[in-house]
C-alpha cells in the first residue's frame, strides 16, 4: 500500500519500483490490490477528465470550461493526452501481466498526482469570455487575487499536510496579459440575480446551447411550492395564480412562500434528514432538533450562527435542540461526528482518510484525526435521575451533551501500524491543545471565519442543487479537485456574497428563485439536448432538472391534493407523527458505525405498491366531508368543471383534451343508472387515483 | 396459469378486463407476451441462491477448523461425505457435503461492514465515482430480462436490507420481502378488476403524456416500475412467496425440527430455514437470483456459545435441507448455491472470547449448478492467519464461477452511464477446481 501510494504520488525510487515489481509478480492478491488501486485512481481521473470534456458539439472552440483556460503547457498536454490515456486505462484494467501494468501505471502517474489545471482553476475561469456585452472593459489584471483568500493561489505542494478545508488548488498559471475581463467593480454593482443570469447566459453562449423556454405558470408554481413549502400548491392557489394577470406575480409568490411557516418547516425537514437522519437512536430528541431548525429558519438566523451552534452545543437533548446533532453521532470515538460534520456542513468526504491518506486530493489521514480531535472533549451523558421523555409514542432517553476538560492529542494508527498523535487543527490553524480551551467553540469560530468559508460554499452548492436539480459539483457531499464545479466563479461569488450579507438564507433562496434559470421549463428545448447531467454531462442549467419527490414531499402533497384544508405543519404533532410513521416504514438502517440508513422509497416496486394499494391512499380517496372529492362531487358544475378541478389539484394544470375525454368516459361508465351517487363517486376516485399515482405527480419538474 | 391471485381474482379474468379497458397499455402487452411464452416456464432454468451471512461469519469455526492451533477454539472437525472436514456442529451438512465445496483461500481486504458488503456483492471495491451493480442485479439484467414468462422480480432478497442495482437501473434493484413472505399492499383490496383496469388505462395516458414532454429518464423509469408492480399484483407466481403451502415434512427438513401441523411455523426463530424454502419456491417459479439474509454473525464476544446454541444449528439444518430438497426435485444441477458474508473473523480469539473482522484469509461455500462438490479449494496455514496455497481468491472469482454455472458469458461487459466499460464479475476467473 505504501508503494502504491508512492507510485501515485510520483515518488517511487528505483529500488522501490524494483521491489514493487517483484511483489506484483510474486503475489496474486497484491497484483489485484495494485490493480484496484490504480483502477480507483484511474476512475477518478477518468471522471475528472469526463467532467471537463467538452460536449461533443463544442469540441472545437466554445466550451465554457476549456476555452477560458490559457494555453499553458500543462493544460495542453493534459488535453492532448486524454484519449490515449483512456486507452491506457482500459489496458491497465485488463492487463494480466503485472509488469505491463507497472509500466503503464508509471506512465500515468504525472497526470494523476496533481489535479488537472483545467478542472480546478478558478483563476482561469474567472477570466471573462470575450463575447459579453462588457467585453471592452480594460483588463484588470491580478485584481481577483486581492479578493480571494490566499489559500486558493498556492501551487500544489504534494508533501505538506494540506488543511482539511482547502479549496481545490492548481498549479499557478502564467499571467495572461491580453484577455478582456469584466471589471470587478462593475460586477460588484450587479445584483445577485444579474450575476447569476450573466454567468449562465455566458456559459450557454460559449457552449452554443439554447436554453429551454420559460416554464408555464402551472409548472413553475408547482415547482416553487415543492421547493420552498415542501408540497404542491393547494388547488385554490393554482386557480388564483393562473388567473392572475400581474407581471410580477412570480416575485409576489416567492415572497409569500418565504413568509409562510411551511418554508421553515420544509428547510427543517431537509436539514434534519441530512444532519441526524430519518431514524436516529433513542438518545436523539428528533422533535426538539426539528424545532430548533425550524426556529432558526423561521427567524432567518445566519447560517454561520446555526453551524456554530450545532458544532458547539451543550445541554440537555430535550431543552437544547441543537445538541441532538452531535448526540446522534458521538458513537465510535466521534468518527461519525467528524465525517458527517465534514460531509454535510463542509461538503467534504473525509471518512476514507480516516484510514489512509487521500492519494489524489491533499486531504491526509492526519487531517481527519486533527479534525476529530476537536470533538475529543465531547461527551453525551445519560441522565439516569430523569425519567425518559415521551414524544408521541417514542421514548427519548434524557442525555446531556457536555465538555470535559481533556487536553492533549488523540492517537491514531497509520497503515504501517505506527501510532501518531493528532492535535486539533483546521484549515491550517492549530489551536492550543490545553484542557481549558473549549475545542468545539474554537472549531465553531474557525469554521465561520473568513471571506468565503467552506460552510458557505457547501451551503450555496446545496441550495443550488435543491432549487435547480443539480449542484455545481457532481457530488455535493464532496467538493474537491476530483469533483470540480461546473461554474466555479459563480459558486465562489455567490458564496462570498452569502457571507458578506450575513449568511442570509432567505435572500440566497429568493435570488436563485428570481434568476433566469429557475424560470425555465424542465423540458429539453430545441437547442440543449446535450445539457443532460443524467448521463454525466456537466450541468449547464439551461433547463431545470427533474428530481423525484422525497417521501415527505409525497406524503404532504397527497394530503394537500386530497384534503386542502388539513394542517400539514411540522409543529402539528398529530401530522408530523403520522408522517414520520408513514416514512419510517421505507427506511432501512444499517447497523454500522457510520450511522448509515437507506430509503426503499426511491423508485422501487415497494413504493409503487404503497401508493397504488396502501391504506393511506385508500383513506385519502374516501370522499369524507371536507375533502376535495366531496367538494367536487357536491359542486353544481358540469363533469368537465369537476375533472378540471381534480387535475389542477393534483398536477397544477387543466387536463389535456384527450385526457379529459378519457376521464369523462371513466366517470360515465362508473355511474350506474339506478343509484347514481356511489357509482359516480367511484369514477372520480379512479380518475384521482390515476392522477396521484402518475409520474407527473411524483416528480418535481 | 389460472391460479387465484391473493384477492381471489384469476389472472385470466383480470387480463380479460384489462383488455377491454385499454389495449394500449404496455403492462397489457407485457402480459399477453407472457402467455405466449408460458411454455418457457416448463424448461429447466438456471438460478442462484445467495445465502448472505450478514455481520461476517467466523469461517474458521465452520468450514476451515484449526485443531491444535492456539486459534482453534472450542470446536472439533468431523469427517463428511465430501473430501474435506467441517465443524462438528454441522452434522447434517456433513452428510450432504459431497454436494458442496468450500473455497478456503478467500483474501478480500475489505474488513468494514459496508465496504465488505459492497465488495462481496459487486466484486468491485467501493469507488466514489460509480455505483456498481450487485451480482443479483447483473443476473436480473442478463438472465431475468430474457425470461418473458417471469412476472415477479428477477432479483428477490429475503430478510435483507437490499443492495444497489448501480448503473443497471432501478428495474434491476432487489425486491425486498421479509421471511414471512408477506408483501404489503400487493393486493387490490376492494378494487375490482374492472376498476383497476380503468385506473391503469387512465394512469397510462397521463404517464405517456408526461414521458412525451421530454424531461429526462425519470418519467419512463416510473412507468416501468409501475408495470412491474402491476405484474406482481396480478401474478399467480406470487404464490411462490407462500411458504405455508409447503407440507409440514418439507418445513421440517429445512428447520431441523420435528414436523408439526400445517400453519405451525418453525420454532426457535429459525427464519433462515423458512427463507431458504421460500427461495426454493421462487427459483421453481423462474426467479434467477434469490438472496437470503441470515444475520447475527458479528461475534466480537462469546463466539463459541453463540455458534453452538444458536447460529450453527439453524445454519446446518437450512443448508442440509435446501440441498436435499433441491436434489430430490432434480433441481440441484441448475441451482447454484453461494454462502458468504462481508468477511471472515480473526483467527485470534480476543479477550471477550470473540473474534473480530478479518478479510485476509477466510472461506466461502459454493455448490450446485453442476459445480464439483465435496472439495476444498485452496488452504490457509496452520493458524488460519494467511493463505498457504499458491492461489487465493477474490469475490470476482466466486461470481465468475457462478456466471459460468449459469451460462452467462464471462466476456460480458457492461457500460456505466459515463461510458466506462466494466467486465462482469470484475474480470474474475471461474475457479478451475470447481468447474473442471
Amino acid at each position: 500500500m505504501r508503494l502504491c501510494e508512492a507510485v501515485c504520488e510520483d515518488r517511487l525510487s528505483a529500488a522501490d519500483a524494483e521491489r514493487l515489481e517483484h511483489l506484483l509478480v510474486e503475489h496474486r492478491e497484491w497484483r489485484a490490490l495494485y490493480l484496484g488501486y490504480l483502477d480507483l485512481h484511474g476512475t477518478l481521473h477518468w471522471d475528472q477528465g469526463g467532467s471537463v470534456a467538452p460536449p461533443p458539439m463544442v469540441v472545437s472552440d466554445s466550451n465554457p470550461l476549456l476555452d477560458q483556460v490559457p494555453p499553458t503547457p500543462s493544460s495542453v498536454a493534459t488535453t492532448s493526452h486524454r484519449v490515449p490515456w483512456r486507452k491506457q486505462l482500459i489496458s491497465t484494467v485488463m492487463a494480466v501481466a503485472a509488469i505491463v501494468v507497472v509500466m503503464v501505471g508509471i506512465r500515468l502517474i504525472p497526470w494523476s498526482a496533481a489535479p488537472s489545471p483545467i478542472a480546478t482553476s478558478p483563476d482561469s475561469v474567472a477570466v471573462t469570455p470575450p463575447s459579453t456585452d462588457v467585453a471592452d472593459e480594460p483588463v484588470v489584471k491580478n485584481v481577483p487575487e486581492v479578493r480571494r483568500p490566499v489559500r486558493l493561489d498556492g501551487p500544489v505542494v504534494a508533501e505538506t499536510n494540506k488543511p482539511l478545508a482547502a479549496v481545490p488548488t492548481s498549479p499557478i498559471l502564467p499571467p495572461e496579459p491580453d484577455r478582456p475581463v469584466v471589471a470587478d467593480a462593475e460586477r460588484a454593482r450587479w445584483s445577485t440575480v444579474e450575476l447569476i443570469n450573466h454567468e449562465l447566459r455566458t456559459s450557454w453562449e460559449l457552449s452554443d446551447i439554447q436554453p429551454s423556454p420559460r416554464a408555464d405558470d402551472g409548472e413553475w408554481l408547482r415547482r416553487v411550492w415543492l421547493d420552498l413549502a415542501g408540497f404542491i400548491p393547494p388547488v385554490d392557489v393554482v386557480q388564483d395564480f393562473l388567473a392572475d394577470r400581474n407581471a410580477d406575480k412570480r416575485t409576489v409568490m416567492i415572497d409569500r412562500l418565504l413568509d409562510q411557516p411551511s418554508y421553515a418547516d420544509n428547510l427543517a425537514t431537509i436539514w434534519s434528514r441530512m444532519l441526524i437522519g430519518r431514524r436516529p437512536g433513542p438518545q436523539v430528541d428528533r422533535m426538539a432538533f426539528n424545532e430548533y431548525l425550524r426556529d432558526s429558519f423561521e427567524g432567518n438566523r445566519g447560517w454561520d450562527q446555526v453551524v456554530a451552534e450545532l458544532v458547539s452545543a451543550e445541554g440537555l437533548n430535550s431543552e437544547r435542540g441543537e445538541t441532538n446533532f452531535l448526540i446522534a453521532h458521538l458513537n465510535n470515538e466521534a468518527v461519525p461526528a467528524t465525517a458527517i460534520t465534514a460531509r454535510v456542513l463542509l461538503g467534504q468526504q473525509i471518512q476514507c482518510t480516516q484510514c489512509h491518506n487521500h492519494p489524489f486530493s491533499d486531504t491526509r489521514q492526519a487531517a481527519f484525526w486533527e479534525f476529530n480531535s476537536f470533538f475529543q472533549q465531547t461527551s453525551a451523558v445519560q441522565m439516569t435521575d430523569r425519567p425518559a421523555m415521551q414524544r408521541g409514542g417514542e421514548s427519548i432517553v434524557p442525555v446531556r451533551l457536555e465538555n470535559r476538560p481533556i487536553g492533549g492529542p488523540i492517537y491514531y494508527e497509520t497503515l504501517t501500524g505506527l501510532m501518531r498523535a493528532a492535535f486539533p487543527r483546521y484549515d491550517g490553524t492549530e489551536i492550543a491543545p490545553d484542557s481549558d480551551v473549549n475545542r468545539r467553540r474554537e472549531l465553531a469560530r474557525l469554521l465561520t471565519t473568513g471571506e468565503r468559508p467552506q460552510i458557505a460554499v457547501s451551503f450555496v452548492n446545496r441550495v443550488w442543487q435543491h432549487l435547480l436539480g443539480r449542484a455545481f459539483t457532481a457530488i455535493p457531499d464532496d467538493i474537491g479537485p476530483h469533483n470540480p464545479p461546473s461554474h466555479p466563479r459563480l459558486l465562489n461569488e455567490l458564496s462570498e456574497r452569502f457571507v458578506a450579507g450575513g449568511y442570509n438564507v432567505r435572500q440566497l433562496i429568493r435570488d436563485i428563485c428570481l434568476s433566469e434559470p429557475y424560470q425555465l421549463t424542465s423540458r429539453f428545448g430545441e437547442g440543449n439536448a446535450l445539457d443532460n447531467p443524467e448521463v454525466g454531462e456537466v450541468p449547464l442549467f439551461s433547463r431545470v432538472y427533474v428530481k423525484p419527490m422525497t417521501a415527505e414531499q409525497i406524503h404532504d402533497s397527497l394530503l394537500t391534493a386530497t384534503r386542502p384544508g388539513e394542517s400539514i405543519q411540522l409543529g402539528d404533532l398529530d401530522h408530523s407523527q403520522r408522517r414520520t410513521r408513514w416514512v419510517d416504514r421505507f427506511i432501512v438502517s444499517f447497523d454500522t458505525e457510520e450511522n448509515d440508513e437507506a430509503s426503499t422509497f426511491d423508485g422501487t416496486i415497494t413504493q409503487a405498491l404503497t401508493l397504488m394499494n396502501g391504506p393511506f391512499m385508500e383513506e385519502l380517496l374516501e370522499p369524507r366531508a371536507g375533502t376535495l372529492l366531496s367538494d367536487v362531487l357536491r359542486e353544481p358544475g358540469s363533469d368537465v368543471d369537476r375533472l378540471r378541478r381534480l387535475s389542477l389539484a393534483a398536477l397544477a394544470r387543466p387536463p389535456r383534451p384527450e385526457e379529459l375525454q378519457a376521464m369523462r368516459k371513466v366517470v360515465r361508465t362508473s355511474a350506474p343508472r339506478t343509484a347514481r351517487e356511489p357509482g359516480q363517486e367511484r369514477g372520480y376516485q379512479d380518475v384521482f387515483w390515476a392522477l396521484l399515482n402518475s409520474n407527473e405527480f411524483s416528480l418535481v419538474h | 396459469m389460472n391460479l387465484p391471485t391473493p384477492d381471489g381474482m384469476s389472472r385470466r379474468h383480470f387480463m380479460r378486463h384489462l383488455a377491454t379497458a385499454a389495449a394500449t397499455i404496455p403492462t397489457m402487452q407485457f402480459i399477453s407476451h407472457v402467455q405466449a411464452n408460458a411454455a418457457d416456464l416448463k424448461k429447466r432454468q438456471k438460478a442462484c441462491i445467495l445465502m448472505w451471512m450478514s455481520g461476517g461469519p467466523p469461517t474458521i469455526d465452520i468450514w476451515d477448523l484449526k485443531p491444535g492451533s492456539k486459534n482453534g477454539g472450542d470446536f472439533k472437525p468431523i469427517a463428511t461425505k465430501g473430501d474435506l472436514q467441517i465443524s462438528e456442529h454441522m452434522p447434517k451438512t456433513a452428510m450432504v457435503m459431497d454436494n458442496l465445496s468450500v473455497i478456503r483461500a478467500m483474501s478480500t481486504r475489505e474488513a468494514d461492514h459496508n465496504r465488505g458488503r459492497y465488495y462481496m456483492h459487486t466484486a468491485y471495491v467501493p469507488n466514489p465515482t460509480v455505483v456498481h451493480p450487485s451480482f443479483g442485479s447483473v443476473v436480473s439484467y442478463e438472465v431475468g430480462a430474457k425470461r418473458s414468462a417471469l412476472e415477479i422480480p428477477a432479483y428477490i432478497s429475503i430478510g435483507g436490507g437490499g443492495t444497489s442495482p448501480g448503473f443497471l437501473g432501478m428495474a434491476h434493484s432487489p425486491f425486498l420481502v421479509d421471511s414471512t413472505g408477506r408483501i404489503n399492499n400487493a393486493d387490490m383490496g376492494n378494487v375490482t378488476a374492472d376498476r383497476l383496469g380503468q385506473r391503469l388505462s387512465m394512469l397510462s395516458l397521463v404517464e405517456d403524456n408526461f414521458i412525451k414532454s421530454n424531461r429526462g429518464e425519470y418519467g419512463q423509469a416510473h412507468k416501468d416500475i409501475y408495470g412491474k408492480a402491476v405484474n406482481l399484483m396480478t401474478s399467480a407466481q406470487m404464490e411462490a412467496f407462500q411458504v405455508e403451502k409447503e407440507s409440514p415434512e418439507t418445513l421440517a427438513m429445512y428447520s431441523g425440527e420435528p414436523a408439526q401441523g400445517r400453519g405451525m411455523m418453525m420454532g426457535g426463530g429459525n427464519n433462515f430455514g423458512r427463507s431458504l424454502l421460500m427461495a426454493r419456491r421462487l427459483v421453481e417459479a423462474g426467479v434467477p437470483f434469490v438472496e437470503v439474509d441470515f444475520g447475527g454473525w458479528d461475534l466480537h464476544q462469546n463466539v463459541f456459545q453463540t455458534l453452538r446454541d444458536q447460529r450453527l444449528p439453524a445454519l446446518d439444518a437450512g443448508i442440509a435441507g435446501l440441498i436435499t430438497d433441491l436434489k430430490q426435485r432434480g433441481m440441484y444441477d441448475d441451482v447454484t448455491l453461494v454462502w458468504m458474508g462481508e468477511f471472515g473473523r480473526t483467527p485470534r480469539i480476543n479477550q471477550d472470547i470473540g473474534r473480530d473482522h478479518w478479510a485476509a484469509s477466510w472461506s466461502v461455500a459454493i455448490g450446485g449448478g453442476g459445480l464439483r462438490g465435496g472439495v476444498a479449494v485452496g488452504e490457509t496455514d496452520k493458524d488460519g492467519t494467511s493463505i498457504a496455497s499458491s492461489q487465493s481468491y477474490l469475490p470476482g472469482d466466486v461470481w465468475a464461477t457462478v456466471a459460468h454455472a449459469m451460462g452467462i458469458p464471462l466476456d460480458t461487459v457492461h457500460t456505466s452511464k459515463r461510458g466506462r466499460p466494466m467486465k462482469i464479475a470484475n474480470g474474475g476467473t471461474a475457479i478451475k477446481e470447481l468447474i473442471g
